[in-house]
């Protein structure tokens, strides 16, 4: 008799055992792709809709001021509530857009004053968070470390965390950011101090850019081939320390290159973790982004879409 | 029955297949451009090279009128002098090589806008070749202007847009046949630090003036 059957147990051998943990493994590594398609799909549909929620914004402050919200001043620059949205407005069109999606409250706080309540409450703003205007492919809402210690005008004090968006205008095909803006809400206010600009402000292509008020009458190429609002470009080692140039002002800025992208660029690109480009779009998602065109449609563009199509759906006019 | 032997070899083929399996299977088959990688720069080197090249008097600093001829370590002169007495040392150029490995960056967007005797002009040439000092480590970059005299520098052979971390000078090399003269070529005085903690509000883009005299 074969001793080993003599003291045999009941129970597993090692070989069986190891061959159920292989079999629960490869189960597991089957299923855990899978599960992750199904979260991206849901964060990619999330993302679809978010941009569509601001599209339809668009058309209701179109249908209110008969323009689109303007891309405000320059860096240096919040939202500022009480001067509208239009030219006369140095916060971006994140900041205009907030009556037209459900947050009027956060539109009007602060002030133009320059109290210590007015400046309080624009500082309070900077670092207030909306679930629209973040991708959660990406990353969560924020607010994220002001990395950089920046300050703005008609704001005080300095805000801590800043609320940053993954959406970014599309200001043409020329430049998404061109300076910090007038030093003081008279400066901007005075039609001359303007002046220095106006060569490049004359450049600007898209629908939403510095002190731009574009109705749909200017989208000569049509509003079914134009971009309003899409995805930025962004560095993935810099999701949350505002490390990344293009992404480490308040979303409520002015015109620059955090809230405004251009598309004569080598087409987008899907976020890396070495890369910086705060000229580009570009999303989380892999295969392509989803950009907003001014009809209010939302379409999911392929990152290998021709660079020299990419540039001209970027114009306003041929 | 099994022996000990047979089970040892048994249990290295189910982790090998276990391991490759879960490789590929977490990894899927898909695969984007490949991530350009961070350049490998010899802080020592590079800062004692920059001395070598640039403090002339030998008295271990560079300071202000050595600074005239290194108009890319001019450029970034406020954030290299830490202690601001005005000058630079090795230390404080070895300990600002050292910040790019921690900025993690491989390559930055970066554009100029350039002027030729006061308009914007297509087609013109210009290159970010790096300093001597940066001893190889960093490629140089090209663009050429659009319509609207803007100039976005890549690197030769590169998918992605973009300039390595590094000090570089600037040289305007031609429009056409037209040649630029020495002063903004070969002897150019423009020079730019790029560097991730430079490039916001306004750091990742500038100016460029020239004339065909």
């Amino acid at each position: 008799m074969n001793p080993y059957q003599l003291n045999r147990k009941a129970g597993f051998t090692l070989i069986e055992l190891l061959v159920v943990i292989a079999i629960i493994a490869i189960l597991i590594g089957l299923l855990l792709p899978a599960v992750q398609k199904v979260r991206e799909a849901a964060s990619r549909l999330q993302c679809t809709n978010n941009l569509k929620q601001i599209s339809l914004g668009v058309h209701s402050h179109h249908d209110v001021y008969n323009r689109f919200p303007s891309g405000g001043w320059g860096w240096y620059w919040v939202g500022v509530a009480g001067r509208g949205t239009g030219k006369d407005q140095p916060g971006g069109w994140v900041y205009s857009m907030l009556p037209f999606v459900e947050q009027k409250a956060l539109f009007d706080l602060g002030g133009a004053s320059g109290s210590a309540a007015d400046q309080a409450g624009n500082s309070k703003r900077c670092e207030t968070t909306v679930g629209i205007y973040n991708c959660p492919t990406r990353r969560d809402r924020g607010p994220f470390p002001n990395g950089m210690g920046y300050s703005y005008y008609e704001t005080s004090p300095t805000p801590a965390m800043l609320a940053r968006t993954d959406y970014a205008a599309c200001a043409g095909d020329y430049k998404c950011e061109l300076n910090a803006g007038p030093g003081s809400i008279a400066a901007g206010d005075t039609p001359s101090t303007w002046n220095g600009i106006a060569a490049d402000v004359a450049l600007m292509t898209g629908v939403v850019f510095v002190r731009s008020e574009i109705k749909f009458s200017d989208i000569t190429r049509g509003t079914s081939n134009t971009y309003f609002v899409g995805e930025k470009y962004m560095t993935i080692n810099n999701y949350r320390t505002g490390g990344d140039p293009g992404d480490n002002e308040s979303m409520y800025t002015g015109f620059n290159n955090d809230v405004f992208r251009h598309t004569n660029t080598n087409g987008p690109a899907q976020d890396t973790p070495t890369v910086t480009d705060t000229n580009r779009f570009g999303s989380a998602h892999a295969g392509g982004l989803n950009m907003a065109l001014c009809d209010g449609s939302v379409q999911f563009i392929a990152y290998s879409i021709d660079p020299a199509v990419f540039k001209m759906q970027g114009r306003r006019m041929e | 029955m099994l022996f000990l032997n047979d089970t040892f070899i048994l249990i290295r083929i189910f982790t090998f297949a276990l391991v490759f399996s879960s490789v590929v299977l977490l990894q899927g088959c898909g695969g984007g451009p490949a991530v350009p990688v961070m350049a490998r720069i010899d802080a020592v080197g590079s800062s004692k090279a920059a001395m070598d090249e640039y403090d002339l008097n030998r008295d271990g600093f560079i300071d202000q009128s050595e600074l005239k001829n290194a108009p890319s370590l001019k450029e970034a002169e406020k954030i290299i002098d830490t202690n601001n007495d005005g000058k630079l040392s090795q230390e404080e150029i070895e300990q600002r090589l050292n910040k790019y490995a921690v900025q993690g960056m491989a390559l930055i967007s970066f554009s100029c806008s350039v002027a030729m005797d006061g308009e914007k002009k297509t087609d013109i040439e210009v290159e970010m070749v790096p300093e001597k000092f940066m001893l190889d480590a960093i490629k140089p970059a090209k663009g050429k202007s659009d319509a609207n005299g803007m100039v976005r520098f890549k690197q030769e052979g590169q998918q992605f847009e973009g300039v390595q971390p590094g000090f570089y000078k600037i040289k305007v090399i031609k429009v056409g046949s037209f040649t630029f003269p020495a002063r903004f070529n070969e002897n150019t005085t423009i020079g730019k630090e790029i560097a991730l903690d430079r490039m916001g509000r306004g750091g990742d883009s500038f100016d460029i003036r020239v004339s065909s005299k």
